[in-house]
């Protein structure tokens, strides 16, 4: 019998002298998209139980906020778990430790796209009979931010009930004057919530939900003649809104939404006004009314809802 | 979508399509003009030329129906976006009005109520277009003004009396929630119908910074309001109640003027009970400090690892967490575990990718304890990417497409270089057995045409012998024929001819053999045989 030209020995010895795998940008070197979607977020915590984030429960107590740096090894570690299944040989191991620098790279690069994947994946049922509008648009403030991949993510854990009362709060990082790009923001249960940021935030801002900005009646309003419990809308249109509409009345009764800040307080380049009787006047030249017009808008509460914090009315600063 | 932070409200939204059957009617035609670039003329002689209009053709029309149906006298919890004040909430509300914030913009328009608002009852213009909506957020004492029992989930419409409204196009074994309520407490809170158009309205948000499942909307919400203030200290229920059905008879078209609040009032009572259809209810308490403003403002804020002063430290200052561990020889332990949150930032661990647990284990120098976080993550990553059936897949896939690109890659590579020295010189070659060729043609013969084979021929000869022109008597006759005679040959070849006698076959002639023992008898052909056989096994040719 004649000597075989390649032996197993001598195979993987030539690789071990020249190991190039298939580069990763080669599409057959590629990760399968689904691994790649599976791996960020498992980089963003996704699918790891509770246990694992908060050892001892001490350390989140009820009405608390702990804030936090991510450790980048140990979601690392975490890649390198999943990629240990089926892992029977130096083969594969080869193959994992020269892709390695690789794998991290693509994975840091999509990090930061991974909430809007998740956000386009949740089926959007669109209310009867009307056409879908504004699908294409992006929102501007999950772009803005550091766009450096790989950088330091912070974050916070907040168990409060105001999660169970509001699980839809605002919740906005800033350096600066920039918005830090949202990782995850996420119900981790009824009372807690979790939040990632990328970069090291000088403020996280916590609101009320917009759409849930309730109405506030102080003092001097009217009551119904046969229940005095009940308030006379008719007497409130005519006293604030005469000739308008029913979304008119609503901006006049808006309370403003509770803003609470952690860290620095914001430095605000708008014109400081702090005589409040003159803003709630100048609320009714804020605004144009459209009659029932759906394609235009009706009202344009044009960042009053920011001012107002600014001024005190509705933000506090804790520290 | 409006700028985060900017919020655009709408006094309503029409739906495209109120609830209710409608008739599609589709009637089809064609016509057709030609114009003067068009036109050509028709170069027969005598033939009309073709007309310039087409007159139409009708293709029939086709008709269905179809059937619009929203909720009606339900609505799923999906539905609802938001309420104010919050389930179960125990707060300073007595400032708030409550209300209920839908996914669905056109909701509280979808339906048309029945009544409409006379024209002597003046409206200003902007409130005049604006369609009536069906729905109204009630709220209710749940201790005095609901009686118990009052609030039933699941009735059916079977329950409701008719009165008002008929409901006689749904099946009464339709589920709904009903609620007996007071007729006079319910004719003092009910709005007239004008004041209800203020107590609807849209709103549109930019939803990016909030938790996806309220991303999953499109920023469209719409809002029904209350128009009641709870008392301080009781515990309401607002309902969220549709306007069809007997309190429709209640309602009023104008609205009266208020009066200045006065002070505590009992609540009119008395005059039966009306069933009111609930859509959907919740319960607060105006009592407590429930507030979002008091819930945030008295939130401990510090970071992860750090405990309040005079509480038991749950974790060293470096964030670690103390513990107990069973070890693989089965004794128990301690052991340091830090998850992936840390109070301080810490760097990235460049020591390359791991392939096992037990190479991610550390000890901390301090203490003298094993550090298991990392190997605790890398398990906790190897269970998870085990448990999802297809990320093993997807692995198993990838490095199966690696494996094959490299190997396809190596193998061109290696084909376009020498190969090893010494390869092509050692071939073996291949081992050569030769055939006598005269029995060869005999045996070919005998497989061509078996009747042919007329005797044994162990010499072949007497197929060389019909071979032609070498059979000797023929060739003699067929030069005679020619005229060459033996003179005239001997002339020509310059020496003595001398042709072959008949072939004397050695072994003679062979009688047909008829049995065995012919056979065994005839030991000169076996002879022969034997010779043959000989050498074609020694190579002989």
């Amino acid at each position: 019998m004649r000597a075989p030209w390649v032996t197993a020995p001598a195979a993987i010895k030539a690789r071990l002298v020249s190991p190039a795998q298939t580069d990763m940008s080669d599409p057959s070197g590629a990760m399968p998209p689904g691994l790649t979607q599976f791996l960020t977020g498992l980089r963003l915590l996704q699918g790891v139980p509770f246990d694992y984030l908060v050892a001892n429960p001490a350390l989140l107590p009820d009405e608390s906020i702990r804030f936090f740096y991510l450790d980048r090894s140990w979601t690392d570690r975490l890649v390198d778990g999943v990629l240990a299944v089926g892992k029977v040989g130096s083969r594969e191991q080869f193959h994992h430790q020269l892709q390695h620098p690789s794998i991290l790279s693509t994975l840091d690069d999509a990090e930061p796209s991974d909430r809007g994947t998740r956000r386009a994946a949740v089926p959007k049922v669109p209310p009867a009979g009307i056409t879908q509008t504004g699908d294409s648009e992006t929102s501007g403030a999950s772009d803005a931010g550091s766009s450096d991949t790989g950088g330091t993510v912070t974050g916070f854990l907040l168990r409060s009930a105001a999660v169970s009362g509001w699980p839809h709060m605002d919740v906005r990082a800033f350096a600066g004057e920039t918005q830090l790009t949202t990782l995850r923001l996420e119900l981790l249960s009824s009372a807690v919530m979790l939040g990632l940021f990328a970069g090291i935030p000088d403020s996280v801002r916590f609101e009320e939900p917009h759409h849930g900005i309730q109405f506030a009646i102080a003092s001097g309003y009217s009551v119904q003649r046969s229940n005095s419990s009940v308030v006379s809308i008719w007497d409130l249109y005519r006293s604030l809104t005469p000739n308008e509409g029913s979304a008119a009345l609503a901006v006049a009764l808006l309370q403003a939404p509770h803003r609470e800040i952690f860290g620095d307080a914001p430095t605000s380049t708008s014109t400081a006004n702090t005589n409040v009787s003159q803003l709630t006047a100048g609320l009714g030249e804020v605004y144009q009314t459209v009659i029932g017009d759906p394609s235009g808008p009706v009202q344009e509460a044009s960042g009053y809802l920011d001012d107002l914090a600014d001024f005190g009315l509705g933000g506090e600063i804790d520290e | 979508m409006p700028a985060p932070g900017f919020m655009r409200l709408y006094d309503f939204y029409e739906p495209g399509l109120e609830d209710g059957g409608y008739s599609v009617q589709v009637h089809s035609s064609i016509a057709a003009t030609q114009t003067a670039e068009q036109a050509v003329p028709t170069p027969i002689i005598g033939m009309m030329e073709t007309p310039a209009t087409f007159g139409g053709l009708d293709l029939g029309s086709a008709s269905t129906y179809l059937q619009v149906v929203g909720p009606r006298f339900s609505l799923a919890a999906t539905d609802i976006a938001g309420v104010y004040p919050p389930r179960n909430g125990h707060g300073a509300f007595g400032a708030n009005l409550a209300q209920v914030v839908l996914f669905r913009r056109t909701l509280p328009w979808e339906r048309r109520l029945g009544a409409t608002i006379p024209s002597s009852v003046s409206q200003p213009q902007s409130l005049q277009s604006a369609p009536i909506p069906w729905m109204f957020l009630l709220v209710l004492d749940q201790d005095t003004e609901i009686a118990p029992g009052a609030l039933n989930a699941s009735a059916t419409l079977a329950d409701l009396p008719d009165g008002g409204v008929s409901l006689s196009d749904t099946p009464s074994t339709v589920r709904c929630g009903l609620l007996n309520v007071d007729t006079a407490l319910l004719t003092s809170i009910l709005p007239s119908l004008v004041e209800l158009k203020l107590l609807s309205h849209v709103r549109q948000v930019n939803v990016d910074d909030r938790t996806l499942d309220a991303g999953s909307s499109d920023g469209w919400f719409s809002v029904v309001v209350a128009n009641r203030l709870p008392a301080e200290g009781g515990t309401y229920r607002a309902c969220l109640i549709s306007l069809e059905g007997p309190v429709s008879a209640l309602l009023t078209a104008a609205p009266t003027a208020g009066v200045a609040p006065p002070e505590a009032m009992s609540p009119p009572s008395g005059g039966g009970t009306t069933p009111v259809i609930v859509l959907y209810s919740w319960t607060f308490t105006n009592d407590g400090t429930g507030t979002y403003k008091q819930l945030m403002e008295s939130l401990d804020s510090r970071e992860l690892g750090s405990v309040p002063a005079g509480s038991p430290a749950a974790a060293l200052d470096t964030g670690h967490v103390v513990l107990e561990l069973d070890d693989r020889s089965g004794a128990t332990g301690s052991a340091l575990y830090r998850g992936p949150f840390v109070p301080t930032p810490l760097g990235r661990d460049s020591l390359g990718p791991y392939h096992s647990a037990d190479q991610a284990r550390r000890v901390s120098i301090e203490t003298s304890l094993e550090d298991v976080s990392y190997a605790a993550a890398f398990e906790l990553g190897r269970l998870l990417g085990a448990a999802n059936a297809r990320v093993a897949q997807d692995l198993l896939r990838w490095r199966r497409e690696s494996y094959s690109t490299k190997l396809r890659s190596d193998t061109v590579s290696d084909l376009g270089q020498k190969p090893p020295s010494g390869l092509l010189e050692n071939l073996p070659t291949p081992p050569q057995r030769p055939v006598p060729t005269v029995a060869k043609a005999g045996i070919l013969a005998a497989i061509r045409n078996p009747r042919s084979v007329q005797r044994a021929d162990p010499s072949g000869l007497s197929t060389v012998e019909g071979a032609p022109g070498l059979n000797p008597a023929k060739l003699a006759s067929a030069w005679t024929a020619l005229g060459v005679t033996r003179s005239v040959a001997a002339q020509a070849l310059g020496q003595e001819v001398v042709t072959g006698g008949p072939v004397i076959d050695p072994l003679g002639p062979v009688e047909a053999v008829t049995s065995v023992d012919d056979v065994l008898a005839d030991t000169a052909s076996q002879e022969a045989l034997t010779d043959v056989r000989t050498s074609m096994l020694e190579g002989e040719t």
